[in-house]
């Protein structure tokens, strides 16, 4: 079932549209991530459904109704902000019931709805402390809280995690995945990294200049992106994306690569029609692409080792392909050398291909 | 040879040094009032008599002029230094207390053995009052005598006749007193009841005297209790402004220049301002007379008096004296009047020079004849001032009656003399 | 507390030593002065505590003490209030901000004697624009001049025209630093602006508050100009504020020991006020509220 209904939003400021004519639903219970770089309209989003910016155009429906005109409280949003926001002057207990308060709950109802929230994300025991008082991932647990406390129609999170150092960041990313498996209240969340898209989505949203780059599961969009910016914007390292020439020789396509080097494929590899006689951009992943052959790898492409980026177990190995640079992620078992020759190796089904000028998926 | 150019070389220098001297500087430190007498300031035919002196004698006067209150402030801190760089300094007459006086050079040598041109030409009562412990400490040299300014065309407008005695002024300013048809109130009496010396002039007039010059108070008279009972009468009826006891010098000229007021208690010298073209609605309309007491042919006129004085701690005090008997002298004294001094020589006021440009010089001689100081000069005069502001304003606008407010001045003023005794 | 290294020692030492002389020294020397009893070209007296005893059973000092204290907590408490309430207006947001901040900021690149003087012309019963049409408004003539609660109350006004934009500059300095989420997460709470305003606005502005009232007290003790240029203490020195009572016996007087005790009290008596809103404030910074 829908739960809100985004409705060809528009934002302005002045003379200048941020927001361009911008439709989605999200289903009740979704966890759904708007992400993209800064910029992009992805907050601006969240705060007109928040309320908190005047939706210039469009509608925004929850359950069916149009909400444009009511107030953050009757729209029964709960929103955790990038800063946190709690408010300083009040000790934990009544930043978490400061709604309530305000909705005139009798304070007995209100301690124990504190309670029951505060057990849930195990901050019981910092009730009577100031916001100052409290580590960075207890304040983001507090400011959950407040926001849980009143049982939401829908949850919006803005860039919730971007002030926490990585290894809380993670910790943290997992709680809110828990959190919303269990809860399971429709959620919107924004963020510039994609691994939290990634990790924490039913659907994602993925945003470019105020435009929807691409909309799908986590899956649509790592393996199926439908233009060159969600390519290189979902995954990480980024995928490798170098113009090409694509020919037939002899019944074979023939890749060549734009300062030369040439890619083989296997006979009967199909391509999506071609546009621009031939003229694309290919991309593939580092991941994708093997020192050794496996099975399916029939592709293969050879180069220079240029550079190296030791991951532990994995590294990263730079390769010069006639004037193109590729980064394959391979096993680490010491046996690359920069300067050494490499072959690598790919399954061409996993060849993405996109036209030069439209930057749009072919096939 | 080298030697040679070396001693032509401190001849020469010496001769220079010799040739080349340098002008002193003498600075005198006075209210603006008095720079404008000595020099004549920016007046289109001014007379500058300290300037040719001091052309004469190759010095650079440095004027420093100060407000009043300031000018006594700074001069005195000058005087409790070791030495100052003051060399002259016009004192007024109620701040030349005993205490002071001893900050200040005795004139008296001086004149011994360089006298100022007819001194005794200078008003008696004057010269008195700069005599402190049988020592001169300063020479007069102007005064301020309050007299009875009127507006001749509004008493015209109002068939009013000029005044010659106290009751009919009090009638004539009563008449006088009336609403215009756009809102104007036009007062009969205007004043400035923020000061004693203006209060006392009126005071004087029924024969009132606060502390005469041999420092006994005479407060609580019937005079003094008349005299206020009438002032506050005229303040209830509305013939003096609302605003009389905050009114102040500039304000009390704007009311008379617009023809708010008919009648005003205010110095002699003060007819060019109240009738200056540029700036009055009623040019060589507003006449000036001795204030008049209801005994015909004499006026009541109290003054306030400067005078030239040396800290006893300058460097310079024969030089500063030379500048004294300069400005003192017979012709020196007239030229300052034409000036716009009040001069401190009765007899200036039969200089041709004087009737010709001043015209109220004849009514003002008749005021300084009858002139007598304000309040005496002692240790607590300043404070004695003060003290009579407070109670003449209280009996004024009702928040004492005259006789309490009288008995309260007579015992406070009388503490204040015992305890400088 | 963390204990100082020789260098930075050193480098504080020009700043104390700065304030020895124009503070300390000049404070004992009036001390010393007001032990003594002394006047121009006499030298000093030692007379022990008996100018503080002249002054404090003066009835003039301690009416002046009385004018003192109502106007300065009148001003101090109002201009707080306004202060308040126009920075709240300007932080909700205001036309032409540019222009309303300059129209706010004027009377305090006024002089203060050219202000008090502009308002006393336009005051002035009879003549003045204001004075006028308080008059033609059927409220009969404004004679504060001879009234003493209207003159204080016109000592108010001004008082608080004139300052009003450095306490307004301090309040809003305060209420800027408060952060927008805050309020974006109250109106997601559910607060109305007047809610916001209460619950947040205000006690977050509470740190400003109490540091604009230590300043505005102890500036306020001082009153002088507005008084004396308005009243000079009249009529019948019934207006007199402790300033214009020093100025009286130090500078009308000569009496600087009674003066310097004056000063003295003065001193005493805004750091009594002050030390009030000082010991709030270290309890909340010791609270840990800021």
């Amino acid at each position: 079932m829908v739960a809100i209904n985004i409705d060809r939003f528009v934002k302005r400021y002045g003379a200048l549209e941020v927001v361009h004519d911008i439709s989605f639903d999200i289903e009740e219970g979704e966890f759904l991530v708007l992400v993209g770089p800064s910029g992009c309209g992805k907050s601006t989003i969240l705060r007109m459904v928040a309320g908190l910016e005047e939706i210039s155009g469009g509608e925004l429906r929850m359950q069916g109704v149009r909400v444009n005109e009511l107030s953050p409280k009757e729209r029964q949003v709960a929103m955790v902000f990038q800063d946190y926001a709690l408010y300083p002057h009040m000790s934990v207990e009544q930043n978490i019931g400061f709604s309530l308060e305000l909705a005139r709950v009798p304070k007995a109802e209100r301690e124990a709805q504190v309670k029951r929230v505060a057990d849930i994300l195990q901050i019981g025991h910092l009730l009577e402390r100031r916001p100052r008082e409290l580590s960075g991932g207890q304040r983001q647990r507090v400011a959950i809280g407040r926001a849980m406390v009143r049982k939401p129609q829908l949850f919006l999170f803005d860039e919730p995690l971007s002030n926490l150092d990585a290894k809380l960041r993670a910790e943290m990313r997992g709680q809110i995945k828990r959190l919303h498996q269990t809860l399971k209240t429709t959620s919107m969340y924004v963020t510039h990294d994609q691994l939290e898209a990634m990790t924490l989505a039913d659907r994602i949203i993925c945003l470019f200049d105020g435009h929807i780059a691409q909309m799908g599961t986590p899956h649509d969009l790592f393996d199926r992106p439908a233009n060159v910016f969600v390519a290189e914007f979902i995954g990480s390292p980024t995928m490798n994306i170098v113009p090409i020439t694509a020919s037939k020789a002899e019944g074979r396509t023939v890749l060549t690569l734009a300062g030369g080097g040439e890619v083989s494929l296997p006979d009967g590899t199909a391509l999506p029609s071609l546009t621009n006689d031939g003229n694309v951009l290919a991309g593939i992943r580092p991941e994708h692409l093997s020192d050794t052959p496996t099975p399916g790898a029939t592709a293969r492409i050879e180069g220079v080792i240029d550079m190296l980026e030791p991951l532990g177990s994995d590294i990263l190995v730079t390769m010069q392909v006639g004037g193109a640079t590729l980064t394959a992620r391979c096993t680490d078992k010491g046996q690359f050398q920069a300067g050494q020759n490499l072959t690598l190796h790919f399954d061409p089904a996993r060849l993405h291909l996109f036209d030069s000028k439209t930057q749009m998926r072919l096939g | 040879m080298l030697r040679k150019i070396l001693a032509t070389a401190v001849l020469l220098a010496a001769a220079g040094s010799v040739s080349a001297q340098e002008p002193r500087t003498l600075t005198i430190i006075s209210h603006n009032v008095h720079k404008t007498a000595a020099t004549g300031g920016d007046l289109a035919d001014a007379q500058n008599i300290a300037g040719e002196w001091a052309e004469r004698n190759n010095v650079t006067l440095n004027w420093v002029t100060l407000d009043i209150g300031p000018l006594h402030d700074r001069l005195l801190r000058e005087m409790s230094l070791g030495e100052t760089s003051v060399d002259l300094a016009a004192v007024l007459n109620t701040r030349v207390v005993p205490s002071v006086a001893t900050l200040l050079e005795p004139l008296g040598p001086h004149m011994e053995a360089n006298p100022i041109e007819d001194f005794e030409g200078i008003s008696e009562g004057l010269r008195e009052a700069t005599v402190i412990n049988g020592n001169v400490v300063a020479v007069p040299y102007r005064h301020a005598t309050n007299a009875l300014h009127y507006n001749e065309t509004l008493l015209e407008e109002r068939g009013v006749a000029v005044p010659t005695t106290l009751d009919e002024l009090l009638a004539a300013a009563r008449a006088a007193t009336f609403t215009r048809d756009d809102g104007t109130r036009v007062y009969g009496l205007v004043t400035t009841l923020d000061t004693h010396v203006t209060a006392l002039q009126f005071l004087s007039a029924f024969g009132a005297v606060y502390i005469d010059a041999d420092l006994n108070v005479h407060a609580n008279s019937p005079e003094m209790i008349a005299g206020l009972t009438e002032l506050a009468n005229l303040y209830k009826e509305g013939v003096l402004p609302p605003n009389v006891t905050a009114l102040g010098l500039d304000e009390l000229i704007a009311t008379m220049r617009e023809g708010r007021g008919v009648f005003a208690i205010n110095p002699f010298s003060r007819y060019t301002a109240l009738n200056d073209p540029a700036a009055s609605l009623y040019p060589g309309q507003i006449d000036v007379m001795p204030f008049p007491t209801n005994d015909p042919g004499v006026a009541s006129a109290n003054t306030e008096f400067w005078s030239w004085a040396i800290p006893a701690n300058s460097t310079q005090k024969d030089l500063a004296y030379d500048l004294i008997r300069e400005l003192s002298g017979k012709d020196a004294t007239v030229r300052a009047a034409l000036n716009g001094n009040g001069p401190v020589r009765p007899a200036a006021y039969e200089d041709p020079r004087i009737i010709e440009k001043l015209p109220y010089a004849a009514a003002e001689s008749i005021g300084l004849r009858d002139a007598s100081v304000a309040v005496p000069a002692f240790a607590d005069a300043v404070e004695a001032t003060t003290v009579f502001i407070e109670e003449m304003q209280a009996a004024v606008l009702g928040l004492k009656t005259p006789e309490e407010a009288a008995a309260s001045l007579q015992t406070r003023a009388e503490e204040l003399v015992a305890r400088s005794k | 507390m963390r204990r100082l290294n020789p260098a930075a020692i050193l480098m504080l030492v020009p700043t104390h030593l700065l304030l020895l002389v124009v503070i300390a020294l000049p404070s004992i020397y009036v001390f010393w002065l007001s032990l003594n009893e002394s006047t121009y070209g006499s030298d000093l007296t030692f007379v022990g505590l008996d100018n503080y005893v002249t002054v404090l059973t003066s009835s003039y000092f301690w009416r002046a003490a009385l004018n003192t204290l109502i106007v300065v907590n009148a001003v101090v408490y109002i201009e707080l209030l306004i202060a308040i309430g126009m920075a709240a207006l300007f932080l909700g947001g205001v036309r032409y901000p540019k222009i309303m901040f300059a129209i706010v900021l004027m009377p305090y690149a006024i002089s203060e004697v050219v202000g008090v003087l502009v308002w006393k012309i336009m005051l002035n019963s009879g003549s003045g624009v204001l004075a006028r049409t308080i008059e033609s408004l059927g409220f009969g003539m404004f004679n504060w001049s001879v009234s003493p609660p209207l003159a204080l109350s016109v000592v108010t006004l001004i008082s608080i025209w004139h300052h009003l934009p450095f306490t307004f500059l301090l309040i809003y300095a305060g209420m800027l630093a408060i952060p927008k989420s805050l309020y974006e997460a109250a109106r997601i709470d559910g607060a109305t602006p007047w809610q916001e305003f209460w619950r947040i606005t205000l006690p977050l502005t509470i740190p400003a508050i109490l540091i604009s009232l230590i300043f505005r007290f102890v500036f306020a003790f001082r009153l002088f100009s507005e008084v004396w240029l308005l009243t000079a203490g009249g009529p019948a020195r019934l207006t007199e504020v402790l300033a214009v009572y020093l100025y009286q016996s130090g500078f009308k007087y000569g009496e600087f020991g009674t003066a310097s005790a004056t000063g003295w009290l003065m001193v005493i008596g805004s750091l009594g006020v002050a030390s009030i809103y000082l010991w709030a404030m270290h309890r909340r910074m010791l609270k840990g509220n800021d």
